[in-house]
């Protein structure tokens, strides 16, 4: 018996298609090695918004007997390989209403695979990525999150390539040589070929990654659902900064937060903040604080990362900076309060990485006009 | 990039959704006019649909609706006008659909429509649940459901065939589980145009077509001195499209090679003494365990509904008198019905009582919302089953399996 099962995890509506293609993929080179499968998406991701993380799946086996015995359990509790098309997804993936937040490499099978494309090294993503107590291969493919699923941009063959390096890595579930044949342009098998060569593996050990508990919360019975159990409790008013007396900070959700959507996240130079209040009057999220001395202090649980706040800003002082370059969600306007000279090279440090409103392309992934031709340019791709 | 063009027309397999698949058979069976409003899973078909149009494979009037009351009630006239036409909606959709959905069969109108089944509201949910098709049950529309993309695409040319027969014109609509159904991509084997041609005549309204050459009252005012005759000749096209679905089917199979059992599917039951019965997308989770099951020498079967309008209930009698034990798997409920059981709990068990010999029936509901049906839960109903067997009677008739409980 041959069963295999491949996850695929990635941001919604712009790597929507691209992360579809691969899951078909994968069945398409299956079928070329007369195997049967199936490819489907995670139903309560949908509908796909923005930048939420979501995931695909792909199942195959030697034949329908043995894929009907996979799918009787849908979605697959172990897979042999987890793709993973964005590096700031690597913090742990939260699902649309489940039970708290998933480690990426959650369902990797002992000595299966997880490919992330990334231009960090390993060690660099090892820090995100939850610990895990039997031993997997961490591959990267270079690049950055890919744009190409969607059809007015231009394909940077980040699916060649994720198919390539999948083949070279597990050939016994999909040949290198499937994965050519399904390709019917020259380019895009090249660019698998190319890629098998240009991956870099490491072995992640037991107890290697992040050792941070992800946070979870119990589903309640039905007995103990009473006839308001099914309405989502209010909230209530809110108060004071900290529980203080002075500012003002919204009662938030415990249970539902929003930090895993978020690609990039604000922040504030408040040593030139002239407190218009523009940020929290039009944070789409309540995201921020009012602190007693009248500054805006995001809450990282709360923010989703929209950008708002960067765009509507009067004095273009707050720069969106990629989630990666973060470990943790310490207040950052704390740290000013604490030492303004540190957090100012903090800042310049994290704002170099990061855009300004003005530049703004998208929220999400390449943010700059012609960064993602520079990028083709820069890494070859043709 | 794997670019793939749908080969409409050329008999050949490819990887695709439930939804693709139906839209594929929609432009097999030619259809004329087709609506749509944005509600998943059925959105799908649409999407589909439209790219079909704009690629030139295919040839038909998509309109967009403005909701899906008038989804219905654009194809209701289109269709009465003697063009072949295709809707569907979900859930709540559905449910606005209501006026114009009990009206198009006493006009005897043959719409076929897909119901992507999917939770009623409240609270909002997309996973699969049947109560919303089951809404239509007892207003002349016709209700099947399949079990895959294949099926899917199947019995969309089924329905087309058995609806638009002059003895029966009334409206079918196919169930397809959200999500499991419509959404999961498996390889789908294609007929060809000629295929289909051969199995699916033209639509033919004669005399009740609606033209300015044909000028005919339909849908008119009457009083107690007419309707219920006009309520009995409904009944007979009711009747009548039990054994065209026979026929149909008979024929389906000598062409294509599958639909061999009409009405429902048997799995594993010659020698069973208890069987699972339930429809859709469960299926392949039942039969998995069955097998299972079986290994362990315990003699379980399943049987999958297909047809449910019409019902047939001398073969369902027939089929299931021969078993020690019943279990029907309802996804769906019928609150405050009789045992508090569901629907089609309901439906067997009256076929069953006027059986010669019968069987300790029991009712599981389960998968609610789209919730998977898990190894346990299938253990758990086969355990309440062996011991109705042993107890000699049904002592807990209803259990919701599978639901977070103290």
């Amino acid at each position: 018996m041959a069963v295999y099962a491949v996850e695929i995890t990635n941001r919604g509506v712009y790597q929507y298609n691209l992360g579809r293609r691969i899951s078909r993929d994968v069945v398409l080179a299956a079928r070329k090695m007369g195997r049967v499968g199936v490819a489907f998406g995670r139903y309560s991701d949908s509908p796909e918004r923005n930048g939420i993380p979501m995931k695909w799946f792909a199942v195959i086996a030697e034949n329908n007997d043995e894929l009907e015995e996979q799918m009787a359990k849908y979605y697959p509790e172990v897979v042999d390989a987890a793709i993973v098309l964005d590096d700031t997804l690597l913090k742990g993936v939260e699902s649309w209403s489940w039970d708290g937040l998933h480690p990426v490499n959650e369902r990797v099978k002992e000595k299966g695979v997880m490919i992330v494309v990334s231009d960090q090294s390993h060690d660099e993503l090892l820090k995100d990525v939850h610990t895990k107590d039997l031993p997997y291969k961490l591959i990267t493919i270079p690049g950055e999150a890919s744009f190409s699923g969607m059809w007015i941009i231009r394909d940077d063959k980040s699916e060649a390539r994720i198919m390539g390096a999948l083949a070279a890595a597990l050939p016994d579930m999909i040949s290198p040589d499937a994965v050519q044949q399904i390709f019917k342009d020259k380019a895009d098998q090249d660019a698998a070929a190319r890629a098998a060569k240009q991956m870099v593996t490491r072995v992640v050990e037991p107890g290697e990654g992040n050792p941070a508990e992800p946070y979870r919360y119990e589903l309640p019975v039905w007995q103990d659902l009473t006839e308001y159990g099914i309405a989502v409790v209010g909230m209530g008013k809110g108060g004071g900064y900290h529980g203080g007396k002075e500012g003002y900070e919204p009662t938030r959700s415990t249970t539902f937060r929003k930090h895993l959507s978020r690609t990039f996240r604000p922040m504030t130079n408040f040593d030139a903040c002239t407190q218009t209040r523009d940020c929290w009057l039009n944070c789409p999220d309540e995201a921020y604080n009012v602190t007693p001395d009248g500054f805006f202090e995001t809450d990282y649980g709360a923010c989703s990362g929209c950008g708002k706040c960067a765009e509507v800003c009067p004095e273009k002082i707050i720069v969106m900076v990629p989630e990666s370059e973060f470990e943790d969600e310490a207040s950052v306007y704390e740290m000013w309060k604490k030492d303004k000279a540190a957090y100012k090279k903090f800042f310049d440090e994290k704002s170099a990485k990061g855009w300004f409103a003005g530049q703004l392309v998208g929220p999400h992934g390449y943010v700059r006009k012609g960064q993602y031709e520079e990028e083709i340019k820069k890494k070859g791709i043709k | 990039m794997v670019l793939e063009k749908a080969k409409i027309g050329e008999e050949h397999e490819a990887l695709m959704s439930g939804c693709e698949a139906i839209a594929v058979a929609l432009a097999l069976a030619d259809v004329d006019v087709l609506t749509g409003y944005p509600i998943r899973p059925y959105d799908t078909v649409i999407n589909f649909i439209a790219r079909l149009i704009a690629d030139g494979q295919m040839d038909a009037d998509l309109i967009h609706a403005e909701g899906e009351h008038s989804q219905f009630e654009i194809v209701k006239h289109a269709c009465v006008s003697g063009a072949r036409v295709f809707t569907g909606s979900s859930g709540v959709g559905w449910v606005f659909a209501m006026e114009p959905l009990v009206v198009t069969p006493p006009a005897r109108i043959p719409v076929v429509a897909i119901c992507g089944n999917r939770a009623v509201d409240d609270p909002g949910a997309f996973g699969c649940e049947h109560n919303d098709q089951y809404l239509v049950r007892d207003i002349g529309w016709m209700i099947c459901w399949a079990d895959t993309a294949q099926e899917a695409l199947d019995l969309i040319l089924m329905s087309y065939r058995v609806a638009e027969d002059p003895r029966v014109f009334l409206p079918c609509s196919l169930g397809v589980d959200g999500s499991f159904l419509t959404h999961a991509m498996n390889i789908v084997k294609l007929p060809s145009k000629a295929q289909v041609d051969k199995f699916l005549p033209r639509y033919d309204r004669g005399k009740l077509r609606l033209h300015p050459d044909n000028p005919i009252s339909v849908a008119v005012q009457v009083n107690e001195d007419w309707l219920q005759e006009l309520r009995r000749t409904v009944n007979e096209g009711a009747i009548t499209s039990k054994a065209v679905v026979e026929q149909a089917a008979k024929e389906f199979y000598q062409i294509f090679g599958r639909q061999k059992d009409p009405f429902f599917e048997q799995y594993m039951t010659e020698d069973a003494d208890m069987v699972l019965v339930g429809a859709g997308t469960l299926s392949l989770s039942v039969r998995a365990n069955v097998r299972k099951l079986r290994k362990e020498g315990k003699k379980v079967g399943f049987v999958r509904m297909k047809w449910l309008r019409p019902f047939a209930a001398e073969e369902v009698r027939e089929c299931l008198s021969r078993f020690k034990a019943v279990g029907v798997i309802d996804r769906d409920y019928s609150y405050g019905s009789g045992d508090f059981g569901g629907i089609m709990f309901h439906e067997m068990r009256s076929a069953l009582y006027t059986a010669k010999k019968q069987p300790l029936v029991s009712n599981f509901i389960c998968g609610l919302g789209g919730r998977e049906i898990y190894e346990a839960d299938v253990r758990e109903m086969v355990k309440i089953m062996e011991d109705s067997i042993k107890a000699g009677t049904v002592k807990t008739p209803v259990t919701w399996v599978g639901t977070r409980s103290r």
